[in-house]
């Protein structure tokens, strides 16, 4: 009797050694991607440290830090989709739609105003993990819809930039905290580390990591699936609203095109931290330690006095060679995947 | 007797051959078209008019255009084509600033534009098996850039009238951008069904495994279905310069998710491998029969990116549930 339950509880919940663990997240890329966006990025902090006088500032590294809170929310809520196999184009407008939501709502109260952005966001993001799961619609046409509707809504509520009446909210987000810190970079911090945990080292990551990698497999034993799906584009859309909150909290305005290459810069971010677009991989660390490096050199290239017009060149070229760097088939770009692929490839898979 | 069985199986499953009431009712882009155009001619006096319904068409033509290259794109199993912003700007900006020389130089210089832009993805997704989606995103950036470096974020203006004529003309009462969506669409319905190279792209878009061990080189022929997209959109891009005369470097902005959505709309599967030109024509008509009912009843301008985001949505669920054996 004692030994059956053993067995059932074996069976029930498989238990990991500290090597299987080890031995997985290298496999998967999770461990070593946050090293290879970490050495990008200190190699552009080195490069522009010597190019340009001011670039190693406590005020430009503060500044920078603070213009990537949205852009990391952004980027951590497209990983969680990106890790089970998903695609979420609606971000940007999402941002956008949040952050008109937060001004118009402000006369009722900030309570009110986050409320309502908040409840916008989760809107978004239940609307397109619906039509995915329940409706079978790919989620590259049901974001792409998102996107359309959040867009729309947006022009129909303010069809020109709209401007808050809290100043007050604006000044308390930048009160500094340290020599680098502010709040609103405490904020991002907190949502980043939050995310990180639980999408690395609770069973819920695991799960959606599982989902990515082989979703017939995570339906077969009995995972949530759908519920999955739902919930991570319901996380993304809550933090895309965060983070247009907070641009609409740094501005003090908003407006329907506000924020309009945070999806490039999200999804580039999330590929270069280790994310593949096929689900299964990607880290939160990766991700935020990935945009901080691409929005570090679109800083360094302003201090240079690099035309705007070179830089969208440059930061296209950036995502395109680490496109082709992460490509299986590539010249340079050796990882632990494609050396697996070598050893056991049949003649199928050629 | 099975193989007679066999056969008449094979033939009733051969896409693009046999119309069935359940391939009709698969693509549920005709049932809506249908509908609306009975409401609309039900309910507003003013849709009716052959001016109305010729301004329709006028309207969806560039895009429609658009759409059918970019539905090459999907059929071949490629996802997506979104540098045909980038494309439909470039060409816009090179037939009129070519248009001094001559017409014709000007409208090949575009094309061919448009063709090594195509060419330029096609060939790192074949090379690199690169995803489509980020990979054209961060084309369409890159090209988006240079055309922003070369033209100085500038204005575009074209010298001489015989573009803007040749755009804004009428063969009777029809508009030239509709003629040409309509044999352009007639032409791309003609290769994916009845030529070798349609079959070929049809079956690497179904199944890539399959069309590779019956020999066919599956990057080659996802190469080509990029040209043709950035073809395509060259042709979208010189009707657009040529009749407004002057383009800014990001005119083309938008066309990629609107091409995106007809070919969605119009029953074309994004994993590739169903879909028809028909389809997406209908698609096309159909988001501009839909915006011009919108504006008759009064809605705000805004509202239709609404109206076709739930389209999208509700036309693709339509398809999963009426199309049994579609595996999306």
């Amino acid at each position: 009797m004692t030994v059956k339950s053993e067995t059932a509880a074996v069976i029930d919940r498989p238990r990991f050694t500290g090597g299987d663990i080890i031995a997985s997240s290298l496999r998967s890329g999770r461990t070593t991607a946050p090293l290879r966006s970490l050495g990008l990025l200190v190699i552009i902090f080195a490069f522009f440290s010597i190019a340009a006088p001011n670039f190693f500032s406590t005020t430009n590294v503060s500044s920078l830090l603070a213009f990537a809170v949205p852009a990391a929310m952004v980027a951590v809520g497209l990983t969680f989709v990106i890790a089970l196999g998903e695609i979420d184009l609606s971000v940007a407008s999402v941002a956008a739609l949040s952050g008109i939501v937060f001004i118009q709502a402000q006369p009722q109260g900030l309570l009110v105003a986050f409320i309502a952005t908040f409840a916008t966001g989760v809107a978004c993001g239940l609307f397109t993990g619906l039509a995915t799961t329940l409706l079978g619609v790919p989620s590259l046409v049901s974001s792409l819809a998102m996107l359309f509707i959040a867009q729309g809504i947006a022009f129909v509520l303010a069809s020109q930039p709209i401007t808050g009446t809290r100043l007050d909210v604006t000044i308390f987000f930048q009160q500094p905290i340290g020599p680098v810190l502010n709040v609103r970079i405490l904020l991002g911090l907190a949502v980043v580390v939050a995310a990180a945990i639980i999408l690395g080292l609770t069973p819920l990551g695991r799960a959606l990591y599982a989902r990515g990698s082989n979703p017939r497999g995570v339906k077969s034993i009995g995972l949530p699936s759908k519920s999955l799906v739902i919930g991570a584009f319901s996380a993304s859309g809550l933090l895309a609203a965060f983070a247009g909150s907070i641009i609409a909290i740094g501005l003090n305005s908003a407006s329907p095109v506000v924020g309009g290459d945070l999806l490039l810069l999200a999804i580039a971010a999330c590929l270069i931290g280790g994310s593949r677009l096929e689900g299964g991989t990607g880290s939160v660390i990766g991700t935020t330690l990935a945009l901080i490096a691409l929005l570090s050199l679109q800083s360094g290239m302003d201090q240079l006095g690099v035309s705007a017009y070179i830089q969208q060149v440059v930061r296209g070229a950036v995502v395109l060679i680490a496109l082709l760097a992460a490509s299986p088939a590539s010249f340079g770009g050796i990882h632990l995947a494609s050396l697996r692929n070598r050893f056991t490839r049949t003649h199928t898979e050629r | 007797m099975s193989h007679q069985t066999l056969l008449t199986r094979a033939r009733d499953i051969a896409p693009g051959r046999q119309i069935t009431l359940k391939t009709f009712l698969g693509s549920s882009v005709y049932i809506l078209l249908v509908l609306m155009i009975v409401i609309g001619i039900l309910t507003n006096p003013q849709f009716r008019t052959i001016d109305n319904l010729l301004n329709v068409l006028r309207s969806v033509s560039l895009i429609g255009i658009a759409a059918l290259g970019m539905n090459f794109v999907i059929l071949g199993g490629s996802l997506v084509d979104l540098s045909v912003a980038a494309t439909v700007s470039v060409a816009a900006v090179v037939v009129l600033a070519l248009s001094s020389a001559s017409p014709l130089v000007a409208i090949v210089g575009a094309l061919l534009a448009g063709a090594v832009i195509g060419l330029l993805n096609g060939a790192l997704i074949a090379r690199f098996k690169a995803n489509p989606i980020l990979l054209t995103l961060a084309t369409t950036t890159i090209v988006g850039g240079a055309l922003l470096m070369a033209t100085s974020g500038r204005v575009t203006y074209g010298s001489g009238s015989t573009l803007g004529d040749l755009a804004n003309a009428r063969i009777f009462i029809i508009p030239v951008p509709v003629i040409a969506l309509v044999v352009l669409t007639l032409i791309c319905q003609w290769v994916l069904t009845s030529t070798t190279w349609g079959r070929r792209l049809l079956a690497v878009g179904g199944n890539e495994n399959a069309a590779r061990f019956a020999g066919h080189s599956v990057g080659r022929v996802r190469l080509e279905a990029f040209v043709l997209s950035g073809v395509f959109a060259g042709i979208t891009g010189v009707f657009l310069g040529s009749s407004l005369g002057a383009a800014t470097p990001t005119v083309g902005a938008g066309y990629e998710f609107d091409a995106l959505t007809a070919a969605v709309v119009g029953g074309s599967v994004l994993t590739g491998g169903r879909g028809t030109a028909y389809g997406v024509f209908a698609g096309a008509v159909l988001i501009g029969v839909l915006s011009n009912l919108l504006i008759l009843w009064g809605a705000p301008f805004a509202f239709q990116q609404v109206v076709k985001g739930i389209l999208l949505v509700s036309v693709v669920a339509l398809g999963h549930f009426l199309g049994d054996d579609r595996e999306i």
